[in-house]
C-alpha cells in the first residue's frame, strides 16, 4: 500500500459513501491497474489512474441508492483531522447532480490536474467550470440550509 | 502524482458580461483563475454590489470546505486494515473463480468412495451368502 492506495481510498470513500462499495471499489481498482497499465498504449499516467478510477466508481455507482440513510462509518478509515461537518458533504452527494458532483470531488476536493480531468471527462474547459459553479452553489445552498 | 498544475491556467473574459457570465466569473475570481483585466474589472463590481460581495464570500467558504476535505487523511493503521481486507479479498476472488473446479473434483472423489462402499457392502452380502 502507498500514497496511491491512500489517495484512491479516499476517492472512492468520497464518492461511494457506504463501506462495502468502497471495499469492493479499491479491490477492482487494484487488482488488474499494474497489468493494464503495462498494456495500455495510453502514455499518461494521471488520465490513465484517473479513468480506471471512474471506471471503478461506475461499476459501484449502479448498485447505489443515496436516497436510502447514509451510515458513514467505515471500521478501516479513521480520519486524522475529521473537524468538518461531514454531513454537508453526505447531502451533497444525495442531491448534487451526478456531473456536478463528480466535478466537484475530483477537480475541488482532490485537486487533480485539470489537464486529467479534461482529457477523461471528454468536456470542454467551459463545461468543466460550469459544474464547478453548479457544484459551488449546491454546496452554499446546503450550508444555508443547515444554518 | 495525479496533483500538480493545478488551475495553473488564467481565464479572460472577453465577451459581454451577462448575469450568467457574471456568476461563473466570480467562481473563476474565487479560484484566482483570472486574468489581470478580468480580475480588475470583477473587483470593481465586487467593491461596487454588496450582493456580489456576499456570494464571493459564500464562494470562498464553499472553496474551504472542498479544500478541508481534501486534506482528509487516512491513518497509516486503517492504511494497514484496508491491505488486509484485499488480501482477503484476492483469496475469495480466487476461490469464487475456482470453485466449478472445486465442486467437480469433491464430487468425484465422493462418487469413488461411495461406489468403494457400495462394492464393499455386496461383496460382504455375497460371501455371507
Amino acid at each position: 500500500m502507498n500514497a496511491e492506495a491512500e489517495f484512491f481510498s479516499r476517492f472512492f470513500a468520497l464518492s461511494l459513501i457506504e463501506e462495502s462499495f468502497v471495499v469492493e471499489a479499491i479491490a477492482n481498482y487494484f487488482k488488474k491497474t499494474d497489468r493494464l497499465l503495462y498494456d495500455s498504449k495510453d502514455k499518461d499516467i494521471d488520465s490513465f489512474h484517473l479513468k480506471r478510477a471512474l471506471k471503478c466508481y461506475q461499476q459501484q455507482r449502479k448498485q447505489l441508492n443515496f436516497n436510502k440513510k447514509i451510515n458513514w462509518e467505515f471500521h478501516f478509515l479513521k480520519w486524522e483531522n475529521m473537524n468538518i461537518d461531514i454531513n454537508q458533504w453526505l447531502q451533497f452527494r444525495r442531491e448534487a447532480r451526478e456531473d456536478d458532483f463528480l466535478a466537484v470531488l475530483i477537480g475541488l476536493v482532490m485537486k487533480i490536474n485539470e489537464r486529467s480531468i479534461l482529457k477523461v471527462l471528454g468536456i470542454t474547459e467551459g463545461t468543466l467550470r460550469q459544474r464547478y459553479s453548479n457544484g459551488l452553489n449546491k454546496l452554499i445552498e446546503i450550508s444555508h440550509a443547515s444554518k | 502524482m495525479l496533483q500538480n498544475e493545478v488551475n495553473s491556467k488564467t481565464i479572460s473574459y472577453k465577451r459581454k458580461i451577462t448575469p450568467f457570465v457574471l456568476d461563473n466569473m466570480v467562481v473563476d475570481y474565487c479560484m484566482q483563475r483570472l486574468d489581470q483585466t478580468s480580475h480588475v474589472e470583477i473587483e470593481k463590481r465586487i467593491v461596487s454590489d454588496l450582493n456580489l460581495k456576499k456570494k464571493c464570500a459564500e464562494i470562498e467558504s464553499a472553496l474551504e470546505f472542498c479544500d478541508s476535505l481534501g486534506k482528509l487523511r487516512i491513518t497509516q493503521q486503517s492504511v494497514g486494515e484496508l491491505s488486509e481486507d484485499l488480501g482477503l479479498q484476492k483469496i475469495i476472488a480466487y476461490y469464487k473463480k475456482i470453485r466449478p473446479q472445486l465442486i467437480l473434483a469433491v464430487s468425484l472423489v465422493g462418487s469413488f468412495i461411495l461406489s468403494l462402499l457400495i462394492y464393499k457392502l455386496i461383496k460382504m452380502f455375497l460371501l455371507n451368502e
